[in-house]
């Protein structure tokens, strides 16, 4: 019996060692001839953005009808992964693959992803200036030529630009009404804001006033996001805070605009236009609120539009019943006299290194991206998830221009700004997130908190932070 | 006299039906959800509000590739690791039961320790291991059905539910052979029954609705697996029937109760099934003993 054990053993150990070492080196034997190349694709989104995955179907078309007429005996083969977890698990899941070696070719992600991916060598950069990229395909040279800021880093093109989007504030036309303002004084709130003559100030009390006289429920003047987000930062800004210092390459805190951030999260609750204990609220009840004209004041993003036309008050009437009782404008300044803005976070479409992805034939996934990004499928994406177009060539594309929304918020792009690209920024964004979040729920005077989120940065930062 | 008697029969069965109550309320729900366009609380209703809107298009997943593709996962995921921790721990608990060797009671401890760590605290570690398992040629992605045993695998998997689920299986089976007569052992060993034979021959038949109880709670363990193929499958939307089901769910749009009430009963269904089947067997777990002792 022992005998056997042992032969079995030593069976099994001098096959695995044969195996271990033998199988690396017999070389796959190239095949001349036709040949498939599979593309992976990893997009997320909700189901009015599945123009994120789905558009690579239609070139993979295209590029295999160009593939054949130039007699490359290459096919493409597109394989989509298109789903909605959180951003979090999003992330992870992509990281974990990456690093194993098994990542898809293109990634959809946001432009601040690009810093960690690009170091961690996950990512393959496309182009080294902006003049290059837009020389390489011309469906490039039709970006809109802001958007590749967005992409860029240390000198290099990362990231083709898949859309972008406004953060709106909306508020309510019939509640305001209700309050005694005129048509013509609701048409004109979207100018006032931009020109800095509404402020945050102004939106809080009229607010209040909408409460004292019963237009709406307490606590439902003003909601903003109720999770954790991009969103918040706008009213950072909106007191003149900056994210970034370019020259230096540093990340930024501008003290005063923290604390007047954070005071003005603590006074929407104190003032009672925001629940207590808000943060944190499921979406649901949050998209179900807003859209149905509970709220008098909300920001929310341009994309939601189209999931409330669609997924909320599709029975009361989809983008019609929002026309007649919605409007948007710029996120308020807290100064006044400083024009409105609004924060945009385009995501990007990153094409993944060899290494990372266990596969080459990385000059088709470039030429993928390139007839994946042509104002037919941009538009189609734009339209149906309300996202702003990401082409010069979009503006005077008719599916584009009748879309009313679209064209109502495009606008907005003259004012917006952008998340840093610096490896560091989840650092920044955690410490400040913790510090809003305990001005909010009051459990630190704002104050305290900014000082403690500095503190943090400064520990965490060193070098790569700067006070101002 | 008569009162109390029936008093006393009636009141826990009053307290059973009142603390099941919401459970039943629950499945009762699931149910009518399965074939109604929306509800409102148990009526099912139409999208005016008015009784009605049945339908059988919550269903129409069972059409789709996918859910036939998640389901064939799951039950290879369920197989493999009710197969796994049964072997392995019909073996170590034997080992531990009746075996005296070095390291023995540290062995215990440690195997105990292990069941008191939360899956998520060695999600990190084991996706190191599965990543270097990865490498191995064969062994490590290319195995039919199960594609191998590393990361991105459902061998993979396997290996790690298999690993998790280990200690709690090696204490029961030891409990199981803790409980079987010396004797019987000893009289075995004398007749010149070798070790193995005696484990195999005399042993296991004693203990078998300890391996009984083991497999179903292991299959029930593995049919309903989530944070483990969430973690380490790619595209975790197509690992199994849980990730499927947690993709319905979308963090910010709204979901479709009705379809993902369905795609939960559909999961709930075999389990159900082979619940009310094998109860019995699966009660010997929190009895112990041996043959006949449930």
């Amino acid at each position: 019996m022992r005998k056997w054990i042992l032969i079995v053993i030593v069976g099994i150990v001098v096959i695995a060692v044969g195996v271990y070492f033998l199988v690396p080196r017999i070389k796959k034997v190239e095949v001349e001839g036709p040949r498939e190349v599979k593309i992976v694709v990893r997009a997320k989104g909700t189901a009015t953005e599945h123009w994120k995955a789905d558009c690579f179907d239609e070139a993979a078309k295209v590029l295999n009808a160009e593939l054949k007429s130039e007699g490359d005996n290459r096919t493409v083969v597109i394989e989509k992964m298109f789903d909605d977890p959180d951003w979090g698990d999003y992330v992870r899941s992509f990281v974990m693959a990456a690093d194993a070696g098994i990542a898809p070719d293109i990634v959809l992600g946001g432009h601040e992803h690009i810093a960690v991916y690009s170091t961690a060598g996950y990512i393959m950069p496309l182009a080294d200036s902006v003049s290059e990229i837009k020389g390489m395909y011309p469906e490039f040279d039709d970006v809109i030529e802001g958007l590749w800021d967005s992409c860029q880093l240390r000198g290099k093109i990362w990231a083709i630009p898949q859309d972008i989007e406004a953060r709106p504030f909306y508020f309510n036309k019939p509640k305001l009404k209700e309050l005694g303002w005129s048509d013509a004084e609701i048409k004109a709130l979207p100018e006032k804001i931009r020109k800095g003559e509404y402020t945050l100030d102004d939106m809080i009390a009229t607010a209040k006033e909408a409460i004292a006289r019963g237009v709406v429920k307490p606590a439902h003047g003003y909601w903003h996001r109720p999770k954790r987000g991009n969103d918040f930062y706008q009213y950072y800004f909106a007191y003149g805070g900056i994210f970034y210092d370019p020259d230096q390459d540093k990340l930024v805190i501008v003290k005063d605009a923290l604390e007047k951030w954070y005071a003005f999260q603590r006074r929407i609750v104190d003032e009672g236009i925001t629940p207590e204990n808000f943060i944190g609220t499921d979406w649901r009840i949050w998209h179900d609120t807003v859209s149905h004209g509970k709220a008098l004041f909300w920001n929310g993003g341009s994309w939601q539009w189209g999931e409330w036309a669609k997924l909320y008050v599709k029975d009361e009437g989809g983008q019609d019943y929002l026309f007649k009782n919605v409007g948007y404008a710029l996120q308020p300044p807290g100064v006044r006299g400083k024009s409105g803005g609004t924060l945009s976070h385009p995501t990007v479409y990153m094409v993944t290194t060899e290494k990372a992805s266990g596969r080459g034939d990385k000059d088709l996934v470039v030429r993928l991206l390139a007839r994946a990004t042509t104002k037919e499928l941009n538009t189609k994406h734009a339209v149906e998830s309300t996202h702003i177009g990401i082409l010069k060539s979009q503006a005077d594309y008719a599916p584009y221009k009748e879309d009313r929304f679209l064209s109502d918020v495009i606008y907005m792009l003259d004012y917006n700004y952008f998340l840093p690209n610096h490896t560091m920024f989840s650092t920044w964004e955690d410490a400040v997130w913790e510090g809003m979040r305990a001005s909010e729920l009051g459990d630190r005077s704002p104050k305290d908190s900014a000082a403690r989120a500095i503190k943090l940065l400064k520990s965490e930062l060193g070098d790569d932070f700067i006070v101002k | 006299m008569k009162l109390k008697i029936v008093i006393s029969r009636i009141i826990p069965y009053l307290l059973l039906i009142l603390f099941t109550l919401p459970i039943i309320i629950g499945y009762v729900w699931i149910l009518i959800s399965t074939f109604s366009t929306r509800t409102y609380g148990l009526l099912p209703v139409d999208k005016d509000g008015k009784f009605g809107g049945f339908t059988l298009s919550n269903w129409s997943f069972l059409f789709e590739p996918e859910i036939w593709i998640v389901t064939f996962n799951t039950l290879i995921l369920a197989l493999g690791l009710t197969i796994g921790v049964v072997i392995v721990s019909m073996m170590a608990g034997y080992a531990l039961s009746r075996i005296k060797f070095p390291g023995r009671k540290a062995f215990l401890s440690l195997t105990l320790i292990l069941h008191a760590f939360p899956t998520v605290t060695l999600l990190i570690a084991i996706y190191f291991v599965l990543r270097w398992i990865a490498l191995i040629p064969v062994l490590g992605r290319n195995i039919p059905i199960i594609g191998g045993f590393g990361y991105n695998t459902l061998g993979g998997v396997i290996l790690v539910s298999i690993a998790i689920q280990l200690p709690l299986g090696i204490w029961l089976m030891k409990g199981f052979f803790d409980e079987v007569s010396w004797d019987m052992e000893r009289a075995a060993l004398i007749d010149g029954c070798s070790r193995f034979r005696t484990w195999w021959d005399v042993m296991l038949p004693q203990i078998k609705p300890g391996i009984a109880a083991l497999s179903i709670f292991s299959f029930i363990q593995g049919w309903g697996s989530f944070i483990i193929p969430y973690t380490y499958m790619v595209n975790a939307s197509r690992a199994t029937v849980a990730t499927y089901l947690n993709n319905l769910l979308s963090e910010t749009a709204p979901t479709n109760y009705s379809m993902l009430a369905s795609v939960g009963l559909f999961q709930l269904l075999p389990v159900l099934i082979f619940y009310i089947f094998t109860q019995k067997y699966l009660l010997s777990i929190f009895a112990g003993g041996v043959k006949g002792a449930a």
